[in-house]
């Protein structure tokens, strides 16, 4: 079932410049010059219920003026949004209790207060009844492991231990639909894995629809079945992240080990060749020359170990990226 | 009618909890808490200076006695109580939230935008000394002018703090809500809390041109001169009504121009 | 590099911080309008009934000009600087001025200066403008010496409100929360130098306690200089008054410092 719907949709705004110095305050002050930015250029994508999606991109790329889009926040330039049936924009209560979003650096948690204060006040601002609050909050304490928090003001807890009360506070009206705008900045890499797990049981056992925005690729990895890459406001892939390996990729890395010192003459038959020093190299294949070179280097070469990888995920995306921007 | 009750009450219900969420976040830092009610003290005792000043001089500005100003000054005292208490806070807050962007996620709360920003937080000290020397000066003022203790009287004083409260929310908003639009209100602030302190004396001490602009533009007189003029009788026909419709006309303004702050919000910024 | 250079330095940075904030100043200077507007009417109302009567020795002129240069004058002396040297105090930054070849005092003296002083010349103008406005309405010539004795009465008086806050503001060195403390003595410095209304009417026994303070001699004597109720021998004699408070609060403050500083270099910074 299709839960969002996104045609052709841009978002530009506008802003100003100001020069250094007291003269130019003057000047700006008279006129200004008005620059245009198109943070979201003509993007359609659709998601269906029960997925998770990463949303990867660069620093200023979209992803945030996206999701704030989809959750009502920003009213798009041009283009249309559904959302569980609803236009965002018009931002309506019945349509804001289905969601949540949850920024990593922004936080709605009273700072003085404990947590549970704040989850309190979202049940009754959700409207969310006795029965099911209690349910939801036993069963989410339970799963973040943070009982021994939930009565100690939010100041004096650790930044992990705050995001996942975030997430407790966001998640006691059920949504069916979750908005996470980097969930992980900043935590270490145990409560990066934590969150990381919570979010993948939560999105199986009770089929929420997750949209993620990170920056982190184990984040995506471990988590996300698709993947939408936006690069200035563009979208330049949607798919699974594996097939962007078939995709995308034709070549293959071979990583040698060698025996004895192999000078770079004995190598330079093949083309690709990533980096090579005395007792190895790495080179680069197309994927149908993979068996005959690997068969042929293990003839001729004194090799200890031979290792034939997937370009890693990072470097496919800053090639693609940098193949778009060179377009 | 029920579901209009059910809101009602729901509404009243996160009130509650603002309130309660704010006290105990203000005793968790006692010693603050205290010197807030001491700076405010201070402020109370500069404008009792103004008292001190209208029983020296015997001041009678037309028929009021310096008793009938000590019920004005009371009733001034009062409602810089009520807003310092239930308003100021918040509209220091706007700005920031624009600012820091932290209004995206009050955005997303299935409630009224407004309810939640303009009301959120409750401040328990200050208006302590502001509410309790108001209150001492009304009835002293009261009791000297010898203006019986009538249900009707209660009721209509009652009815016109009402009024007052919500011009003071409609009007010391205003300086905030611009702040959608421009970065730095806070001089436009620092003016309007000079014009609310004009209200430390009753209007008629002010020029005739004064008084029309600060009763039929910015309605900041009629915040603490109706009540005390209903119940000596000197609030004309013509100015009750005025004063019964101006919180409704201000209320709607006031929503229409933070309509027009939202939409700006979400359209103007990326 | 002389001393002088640093100093001049210190007080074009400081011009520069305020011209930052210029549309604040602006807006304060609105804002000054409007208590001067309130008190003239308050000042009317009284003297409205019986016009030749003196309330607390002032004819119904001397008060309105008191009404308005009190309010200059206070704008003019005032400052916040106790709340910056307490944040100095507070956040550790005086350790940077101790581990320079600068005096903390004549630093914060010279920054304030700078950041005062394109305000002050404006307030100082505004207030050669009212007396020109007076004069003109009243048909009697105006008198320039008045105007230049007033010049040295503020002056001092805003060095003297100067070393006030320095004393006040040794007192971050013993209590932790002090922002609002310092609202608190602000106003309260305000109220007894004459700032609201004339310290006359506090009544005789007031009188006489402020008259062993140097509050009395800064808003309170520099409005009465230019109204016009003080005679050139009081002027003068207020004058000296005012050197010799300002060299006794120097002291006073000095004093105050170097136990503060005691206890904040015993306290490891």
């Amino acid at each position: 079932m299709e839960i969002i719907a996104v045609k052709e949709l841009s978002k530009s705004f506008e802003y100003y410049t100001k020069e250094l110095g007291v003269r130019n305050s003057i000047k700006n002050l008279l006129f200004r010059k008005t620059l245009i930015k198109e943070a979201v250029r003509d993007i359609s994508f659709r998601i269906d219920q029960g997925e998770f999606v990463a949303f990867l991109g660069p620093n200023g790329a979209g992803k945030t003026t996206t999701l704030k889009m989809l959750s009502g926040i920003l009213h798009p330039t041009s283009g249309s949004v559904s959302v569980m049936g609803y236009n965002p924009s018009e931002r309506k209560n019945e349509f804001k209790r289905k969601f949540a979003i949850v920024m990593g650096q922004k936080s709605q948690l009273w700072w003085d207060l404990p947590a549970i204060e704040s989850i309190l006040l979202n049940k009754y601002i959700y409207q969310v009844e006795d029965v099911a609050y209690r349910k939801s909050l036993d069963e989410l304490t339970e799963l973040l492991q943070v009982h021994h928090v939930m009565n100690v003001q939010v100041r004096r807890l650790s930044l992990g231990e705050r995001m996942k009360l975030e997430l407790i506070a966001s998640l006691i009206h059920k949504p069916q639909l979750l908005f996470l705008d980097e969930p992980t900045i900043g935590l270490d890499i145990e409560t990066q894995k934590k969150v990381r797990d919570f979010l993948k049981y939560y999105n199986e056992q009770h089929k929420t629809t997750i949209v993620l925005t990170s920056h982190y690729m184990k984040d995506i990895e471990d988590l996300c079945s698709r993947l939408i890459l936006i690069s200035d406001g563009q979208l330049i892939y949607d798919g699974n992240l594996k097939e962007m390996n078939g995709a995308m990729n034709q070549t293959k890395v071979i990583k040698l080990k060698f025996t004895e010192r192999v000078k770079l003459e004995q190598l330079q038959t093949y083309a690709g060749i990533r980096h090579a020093e005395d007792y190895q190299a790495t080179l680069e294949i197309p994927k149908e020359q993979v068996n005959a070179v690997s068969r042929e280097l293990l003839a001729r070469l004194p090799i200890e170990d031979i290792l034939i990888e997937d370009i890693p995920v990072e470097e496919m995306i800053v090639s693609m990226y940098q193949r778009k921007r060179a377009q | 009618m029920y579901a209009w009750w059910h809101t009602l009450k729901n509404y009243l219900v996160i009130y509650w909890l603002f309130a309660k969420n704010c006290f105990m976040a203000q005793m968790e830092y006692r010693f603050n808490f205290y010197l807030g009610i001491g700076v405010e003290i201070s402020y109370l005792i500069a404008k009792l200076l103004y008292v001190v000043v209208v029983y020296k001089t015997d001041l009678h500005i037309g028929s009021i006695t310096p008793d009938g100003i000590l019920l004005f000054v009371g009733t001034f005292t009062l409602m810089t109580g009520i807003y310092s208490g239930l308003f100021f806070y918040n509209s220091l807050k706007i700005s920031e939230y624009v600012r820091e962007g932290t209004l995206d996620l009050l955005l997303v709360k299935p409630i009224s935008l407004q309810f939640l920003v303009t009301l959120r937080y409750i401040h328990f000290g200050t208006p302590i000394p502001n509410v309790i020397a108001g209150g001492v000066m009304i009835v002293i003022g009261w009791n000297a002018l010898e203006i019986p203790v009538t249900f009707f009287h209660l009721f209509a004083y009652g009815l016109f703090l009402g009024v007052a409260t919500i011009l003071a929310y409609c009007l010391m908003f205003l300086p905030a809500l611009l702040s959608f639009w421009f970065v730095n209100t806070g001089g436009l602030g620092m003016i309007f809390y000079s014009i609310w302190d004009a209200n430390n004396m009753p209007m008629a001490i002010y020029s005739k041109w004064a008084r029309r602009i600060g009763i039929y533009v910015l309605p900041f007189m009629v915040i603490t001169n109706f009540g005390p003029l209903l119940i000596m009788q000197e609030l004309r026909v013509d100015q009750l009504i005025w004063g019964l419709c101006v919180p409704i006309i201000m209320l709607v303004g006031f929503r229409m121009l933070w309509k027009r702050a939202i939409s700006n919000y979400s359209s103007a910024s990326g | 590099m002389s001393s002088y250079e640093t100093y001049n330095r210190i007080f074009k940075l400081g011009m520069q911080s305020a011209l930052e904030y210029r549309m604040d100043l602006i807006f304060s200077l609105l804002s000054a309008f409007f208590p001067i507007m309130i008190q003239y009417f308050i000042w009317s109302a009284v003297y409205a009934d019986n016009p030749d009567q003196a309330y607390f020795g002032y004819s119904y002129h001397e008060m309105i000009m008191y009404t308005i240069f009190a309010a200059f004058t206070t704008r003019i002396v005032m400052t916040h600087v106790e709340h910056e040297m307490a944040l100095d105090i507070k956040d550790g930054h005086l350790n940077r001025y101790l581990v320079r070849p600068i005096n903390y005092f004549s630093y914060r003296f010279f920054n304030l200066i700078g950041q005062k002083m394109f305000f002050n010349c404006l307030m100082v103008c505004a207030i050669f403008a009212v007396l020109i406005c007076y004069s003109i309405y009243n048909g009697t010539p105006m008198k320039l010496e008045r105007f230049l004795l007033f010049l040295a009465a503020v002056i001092l008086a805003f060095i003297l409100n100067m070393l006030i806050s320095y004393a006040i503001a040794a007192i971050a060195f013993w209590l932790s929360e002090i922002s609002y403390f310092f609202e608190m003595t602000g106003l309260f410095v305000i109220i007894i130098s004459g700032g609201m209304f004339p310290v006359d009417i506090f009544g005789p026994w007031v009188n006489a306690m402020l008259d062993y303070s140097p509050f009395k001699l800064t808003i309170y004597f520099a409005a009465n200089v230019v109204s016009g109720r003080l005679a050139r021998e009081e002027i003068i004699a207020g004058i000296g008054m005012q050197g010799l408070w300002i060299i006794s609060m120097y002291i006073l403050s000095r004093i105050l410092w170097r136990i503060g500083m005691k206890r904040y270099l015993g306290l490891g910074g």
